[in-house]
Formats: structure tokens, sequence, C-alpha cells
């Protein structure tokens, strides 16, 4: 029953596909992107300049060189894929990415296919990563690849928020919907409320369950409320395939 | 290619999204004689993006095409083939310079010769370019080599598993279904693991 | 719950400031407006001012003005227009003797007829704008320009309105867009002289300022234009100036200048050797880049590099705040006016063939440059090899922007 449900959610959640407005070609989309992020760059609204824009948003055709086993396969030939920012699953800022003035910071990829019939999306992953101001260190748009055995149990179409472990079904959208989302409309609320003493406990045995680290002065946490106290930082190396203070994907 | 600056066709647009609004502005794409219908193609696409009614000048080789859309269009950007004129066609231009001001931006995509040939046979309109003469790379917005090698080796230590190994579970069908599969999967030149229609 | 997002401040467009800083660097005079003042630096000796000073004590002189491309011919035209426009009794024209003709296929009468219709044109306006009435006499005489301008039927014999089938001769016009023409340049000056005879005008002079002839590889078109329209012009007491091309300053050529009453060369201004030179370059980019868009050291580097001429200067300019956009920067500084200096100097040096690479280097080490050959010509008229004037004495240097990428070539010689 369980499942059903998810099914239905996810049914629901995909048959927005034909609402999309995908544009028909990969290359369309491609410009629609780097247009977007260019006027993004002209109004303050990410700090990189037009350059970085410009270099940071490439695409990869389908590729001339196909196998004959792949031919014989019958297997997709058109596939192309769309990168904005280099790779970063370690969530290191020193990986090319996309930064707004408030210190979130993203990169986005996208798997499509290209054929007469129009642009599919096949795959895409949009993760944006806060600074402290927000409650959550990043939340993750992803759309899996289709026609996997698994899929009654984990969504296609979801949302990581601020947890590798975590999905929560989300609507399809379109990666300008997506793109459009990560620079101008997934910001914190409202400013400055105080993390709660379950949020703050919850925090502690986290990162000493993941990433043990010598004691830290503990936090206080007035009772009326008010902004705690620094926590200290918390020294946790990082490097590819591990997370700061998190479980690799 | 002379050691000019290297543009991509979507780079070309950005330039003269701020570019256009001065007046009289020639700009200068060198290419390769064999791409130069294709590049033309490709900046009259991505300025589109910016200015909707930009056209490309039909060419039979000589210059009226050119002075007739240059009369007829104030100020539309237009992207023109230079790679047939020779002196004769360029010397023409030189003394027809002023029929050719006006507001809009004209971009020729020209060879190395024949914008050689512009410098030499005119000179006047030459001078006109200043230094917006920018070389061709029709791989400027491909991902790099270098790029997708960053992008597998992330792959391989985030997940702790081996090029073969993807392609197996591909092959297998129990590859998991997280976005970064179908990159993986692509970035090998395996897209056709992705499944058939 | 408020949901709505924090607002962020919104930052100032780049695109909208520099399109705006782009619309002050055009690289050539907008013919159709005035001269925008407030971007014009007037150089000591500047021709503008001098020619328009001897026209205001003789309107019907005639004056050859020379320069190199993009030293700003057009622009002290204009200025001419600007500064005789406070004149009562004289009326400057500026007009581009390649716009209505193929300079290509110049005859005798086509520069004159065209200052004709400029003169005819005003005229007309002038009767308009007083409410006068245009007598059939005077309506003869002005038309008479245009009909030659433009071409005309005509009948040799009498016309005899009985006769239906009494034929019709047409008498081609002057101005050529196709192929034939022909001179007839005493009929424009009686024509002009006839619509310049209006009552009610006398005692206004003409100044004609004629442009877009300095494109001529044809020097004997040129010599052809000054034996036959100038002299013209000058006969119906209309003063000339026009734009020459800069083969008139060397060898034979030299003999046409002496047709003239004046003589003024506008020669490219060394900024590396002339400290007042500098200053004024500098002033004049930095009207068009205001302070907060140029590094002041960014400012120098341009001027020095621009090697003196204007249009260069500009177009580096041009490149470097491209350079600076893309960038991200809201200043130009040094490291875009580098990348722009780099970029026009390879572009000044596309094509170049390795007996041309050979005398810029001549030139670059030695400062020797004799211009006996065409291609010695063409490195000047091209300003691969800047020419400049200091006193009587002649100076040859090469672009600055091609000087790194010469020393690249050969660089055992001396620097």
């Amino acid at each position: 029953m369980a499942n059903d449900l998810l099914r239905e959610v996810q049914e629901h959640s995909l048959a927005r596909a034909p609402l999309l407005g995908l544009p028909p070609t990969s290359k369309a989309l491609l410009r629609a992107l780097r247009s977007r992020l260019t006027e993004a760059s002209n109004s303050g609204e990410i700090l990189n300049p037009l350059g970085d824009v410009l270099s940071q948003v490439t695409f990869r055709p389908p590729p001339t060189d196909i196998s004959a086993a792949a031919n014989a396969a019958g297997g997709r030939k058109d596939v192309q894929y769309i990168f904005g920012g280099d790779k970063n699953q370690a969530r290191v800022r020193d990986r090319r990415h996309f930064e707004r003035p408030d210190g979130a910071w993203f990169d986005f990829a996208i798997t499509l296919s290209e054929s007469k019939a129009g642009l599919e999306l096949l795959a895409f992953d949009f993760e944006i990563r806060f600074s402290t101001d927000a409650a959550v260190p990043f939340i993750r748009f992803d759309l899996n690849l289709a026609g996997h055995a698994n899929e009654a149990r984990e969504m296609r179409c979801h949302v990581h928020p601020g947890s590798d472990e975590i999905q929560v079904p989300s609507p399809l959208m379109s990666p300008l919907e997506i793109l459009e989302l990560f620079i101008v409309q997934l910001r914190p609320t409202r400013v400055g409320r105080a993390p709660t003493g379950f949020e703050i406990d919850w925090h502690r045995a986290y990162l000493q369950r993941h990433a043990p680290v010598p004691a830290a002065s503990p936090a206080v946490v007035p009772e009326d409320g008010a902004a705690p106290q620094d926590l200290g930082e918390t020294d946790v190396p990082a490097g590819e395939g591990e997370v700061d203070g998190g479980v690799e994907s | 290619m002379s050691g000019l600056i290297r543009v991509g066709a979507a780079e070309v647009a950005v330039r003269l999204q701020a570019l256009s609004a001065a007046t009289n502005t020639f700009v200068a794409i060198i290419a390769p004689v064999l791409l130069v219908e294709l590049v033309v193609d490709e900046i009259v696409e991505e300025l589109r993006c910016r200015f909707p009614a930009t056209r490309s000048v039909p060419d039979d080789g000589s210059v009226q095409p050119l002075l007739a859309a240059v009369r007829d269009n104030p100020l539309t950007p237009l992207v023109a083939r230079g790679d047939r004129f020779g002196a004769g066609e360029w010397a023409t231009l030189d003394r027809r310079r002023s029929s050719l001001e006006r507001e809009g931006v004209t971009v020729f995509v020209a060879t190395e010769a024949s914008f050689a040939e512009l410098a030499r046979s005119a000179p006047n309109l030459a001078s006109l370019f200043g230094a917006n003469v920018f070389a061709f790379d029709p791989q400027a917005e491909e991902t790099t080599a270098a790029q997708g090698a960053q992008r597998l080796e992330a792959l391989r230590v985030g997940s702790g598993r081996s090029d073969q190994d993807i392609i197996d579970a591909a092959e297998a069908r129990t590859l998991p279904s997280d976005p970064e599969y179908g990159e993986w999967l692509v970035l090998l030149g395996r897209g056709d693991l992705l499944g058939g229609e | 719950m408020h949901t709505d997002p924090i607002p962020t401040p919104a930052a100032p467009n780049r695109l909208t400031r520099f399109r705006g800083l782009m619309r002050q660097l055009s690289l050539a005079a907008d013919t159709t407006r005035a001269l925008d003042e407030t971007l014009y630096v007037s150089f000591p000796g500047a021709a503008g001012a001098k020619i328009a000073g001897r026209l205001e004590l003789r309107p019907s002189s005639t004056h050859l003005l020379v320069g190199g491309v993009g030293s700003g011919k057009t622009t002290e035209l204009l200025e001419i227009r600007r500064l005789l426009a406070s004149s009562d009794d004289t009326k400057a024209f500026y007009l581009d003797a390649t716009r209505q003709h193929d300079i290509s296929k110049l005859v005798p009468g086509a520069v004159a007829v065209q200052v004709a219709l400029e003169i005819v044109t005003f005229l007309r306006a002038l009767a308009r704008a007083r409410g006068a009435q245009i007598t059939a006499q005077q309506e003869r005489a002005l038309s008479e320009v245009e009909r030659l301008a433009k071409g005309y039927w005509f009948d040799p014999d009498d016309y005899d309105e009985r006769d239906d089938n009494h034929p019709l001769f047409y008498r081609d016009g002057i101005l050529v867009a196709p192929e034939q023409v022909t001179g007839r340049v005493e009929e424009v000056r009686d024509a002009l002289l006839g619509a310049l005879g209006l009552a009610g005008l006398e005692g206004v002079s003409y100044v004609a300022l004629v442009d877009g002839l300095d494109r001529l590889n044809d020097i004997s078109a040129f010599k052809q234009v000054v034996d036959e329209d100038i002299k013209a012009l000058t006969s119906a007491g209309v003063g000339v100036v026009l734009a020459g091309p800069l083969r008139c300053l060397y060898r034979a050529d030299r003999v046409i200048s002496e047709e003239f009453e004046y003589f003024t060369f506008q020669p490219w201004r060394d900024p590396g050797a002339d400290a007042v030179t500098a200053a004024l370059l500098r002033d004049l980019i930095c009207r068009r880049l205001p302070a907060d868009a140029l590094d002041s050291s960014a400012a120098e580097k341009l001027v020095r590099f621009s090697g003196g001429v204007l249009r260069d200067l500009i177009a580096l300019a041009q490149l470097a705040c491209e350079e600076a956009y893309l960038g991200g920067a809201n200043t130009v500084a040094i490291a875009h006016v580098d990348t722009a200096i780099d970029a026009f100097g390879r572009k000044h040096v596309l094509g170049l063939q390795d007996d041309e690479i050979q005398i810029l280097e001549r030139v670059r080490v030695s400062g020797s440059f004799v211009h006996t050959s065409d291609k010695e010509l063409t490195l000047l008229m091209t300003r691969r090899v800047l020419e400049y004037a200091e006193g009587a004495a002649r100076r040859y240097v090469v672009h600055p922007t091609i000087e790194h990428l010469l020393r690249q070539l050969n660089p055992e010689a001396s620097p």
C-alpha cells in the first residue's frame, strides 16, 4: 500500500514532463541556462563574472565513436550532458561553482537525450549549499535514471533536504526552473531564529558519531530563545569521497 | 591561429551585448575556411538570444547583399561571410565605407587570408575593427578533456568503484539509478548503456 | 508565517553600465550628428581651428587636409563646421563625396555637383523658412543643378508640342550608381552661379567640407577632381576644404598640394616624446571613460600604446573595457589594457609577409624607413609604421602594439 502511494505520487510528479516547456535541442537548453546565468552575473544575483559563466557552463555532444557492441545492443546513441561547474561530491569550495552574494553556492549536471521527438531529461542533479544563515547545509534536486527496479522505493524525482540519505518526493521541474529557484528563491525566509535544544543536541550527536573531534566548549542555549553562543570551529578533514561532517554519497 | 583571442559563439554574443552600444562597430571572427558557414550559423543563433532580429547576410561572393542589408537594417546586428572577398571586394567596401556606417553591429566571419587582404586593400575599413578581431574556437563551449577527467576521478573516488564496475553493472542492469551514474556512463562514452528505446 | 525570501539589495546592472561606457567609445565620428563638444579635444595647432580661422578671413579659399587613417580628419571637418556655424555670412556644408557617387568612377563634375546640390538644398530650405516665394527664374536655376546631378530628358531641337512623335533624348545625370557618366563641370559651375545669384542672399559665402576622397587609391582620379571640380567651385566663389589621400604627401604626388592655397597635414603625435600630446590624449580618453571606470595607470598605458593614433587609442580602450566587463571588474585596469594591446598587435600583424616583417624590424631597430615602394607606403597607410613630424624632420617607429611581437620574432636584434 505504501508502494502504491509512492507510485501514485511519482506518476503525478512525472506527469508534468510534457509541461516543462523544454526547448527542442540540448544546445538551445544550454543557451537558455547560460543566458540566465549571464543575466544573473550582470545583475549581481551571482558573484561569478561573465568569463566564469562562459567557461563553467559546458556541454558534451553525443559521441561519434559508438562501439559496434553498443550499436548492436540498440542502446541510446543520442545522450548528451550539460554541466554547470565541476563535479563536487566532497563539497569543497575550490571546485568551480556558482556563488550568490549571501554565500550560497551551487553547481549542476544534466543528462539529456535529443531526438526528432524533442528533448528528454534522462537525469539531473542540482545542488545548492548554504551558509549558516540557513538551517540546512545543502539541498539537492535529483532526477534519477528511469527504468530501475527500485523505482517503487526510491522516488525518481526527489529532493535531498540537507541529507544524502533522506529523499523527499518533488515535482518534476525543468533545469531552468530549478536554476531560477537557486538564483532567486531558495533562501532563508527569516533571519535569526535560534535553533532549538533538540537541533543543537542532534547536530552535536551527529558530528560526534560521524566525525569525532576533541570536545569543544559547549554552547549555552538561553531559555528565552536568544541566539546561542558560537560552538567553535570543528576541524573536520575533508577530501574527495568525504563530505565535511557527512557520509559519502 | 596567430595568438588572437579565441572565442566561441557564446562569448561573441556576450561581448556584442555591451559593444553594440557603440556606433559603426565591426567585429571579425577568423575561422578555418571549412567552418565559415557553420560559424556564421552559430553566431546568428547565439546573437538571436539577445538580439532576436539578428540576420545573416545572403552570400553570393559579391558585396551587394551586404550593402543592401546594411542599408535596409540600420539597427539590426548582421553577420556576413567575408571569406570569399578578395582585394577588389574589400577595396569596394573601403570606398563605400560611409555606406556601411550605422548603429547596428556588423560581424564578418573570414579566414585569416581574407582578413589579411582586408587589411591590405581596405585600410579605412580595417581601422574600424579596432582590436575586435578574434579566432573562433569550435570547442569553446564543450567540456574539456581535463574537466571530463576531473569529473570521472571525482565519481571514482566518491563511490569507491572503477569505470569497469560501472559498465559491468549497467550491462547487468544493476546500476544504481542516481543521476551521477548516468553522467559516469556518458563521460565514458557509453551513454548507449542507459537503456534502449 | 512569513514565507517570502529575505530580499537582497539590488546591485547596479553591469551590462547597463558597460553599454553606457561603450557608447562613448565609437571608433568613427557620426557625421549625421553635430560634433559632441564634450568629447572633442583640441590639440595645439589643430587643423580644424586653423582652417576655420583662415576661412573666416577668406571664405573662398581652398584647403587640402591630409592625415593618416584614423587621424581624425572627419572630426576636424565637423569641428570646422561647428566653428563656422556662428558666422552670419559664411555657411559651411559637410558632405561625404562617397555617399551619392561611386568614387571608383570619378568623372569631372561629380564632386562639384554634389557641393552644388547641398547649396541648392540649403537655399530651398531657407526660402521655405522665410516663407519666400521662389520665382520661375529662381526655380530654373535651382532645378538646373538637380537636373545636372540626377539626369533628365531633353530635346536637342526645339520642342514642337503638336508633334506626338517628336523624339526626346535623355541626357545622363553626372552622378553614377551604375556605369555611364559624362563630366560637365562648366555646366555645373554655371548652374551653381545661377542658383547663388538668388536675390536676398548676397553677401553669404559658402564653404564645402568634402570628406571621403582620402580613400582613393587612384591618385590620378583625385588629381582630376582637384583640377576640374575644385577649380569650378572656387570660380563660383565657393570655399573648399578637401580631405585628401595620404599619398599626396609622398613622391611625385606631392605636387597636388600645390593646387591649394593652404595645405594642412595632420600628423600623428608621439605621446612618448611629447608631454603635451600625452596629456591631451589622456584627457581625450578620460572624457570618454570616467574616473571610476578607468584606472589612472591603465589610461597612461592606453595612451602610450596608441602611438598617438586617436582611433587606435579608442580601439584599445574599447577592448580593454570588454575585458573588464567579461572579467567582472568595474574598472578598466592594467591587466585589461595588456590584453587589449596584445590582441590589437596580433591583429595588426595578421597576414604580413616576410619582406614586410623585415621592413618593420628595420624600422623598429634603427628607425630607418624609406617609402619608395608601394609595399612600404602600404605599411604607412595601414599604420604598421607611424610617421611623426618634428618640424621639417620625420621620425618613424613601428606601431607600439606590434613592437613586442616583432621582438619575439627576432630576439637577437637590439631592442
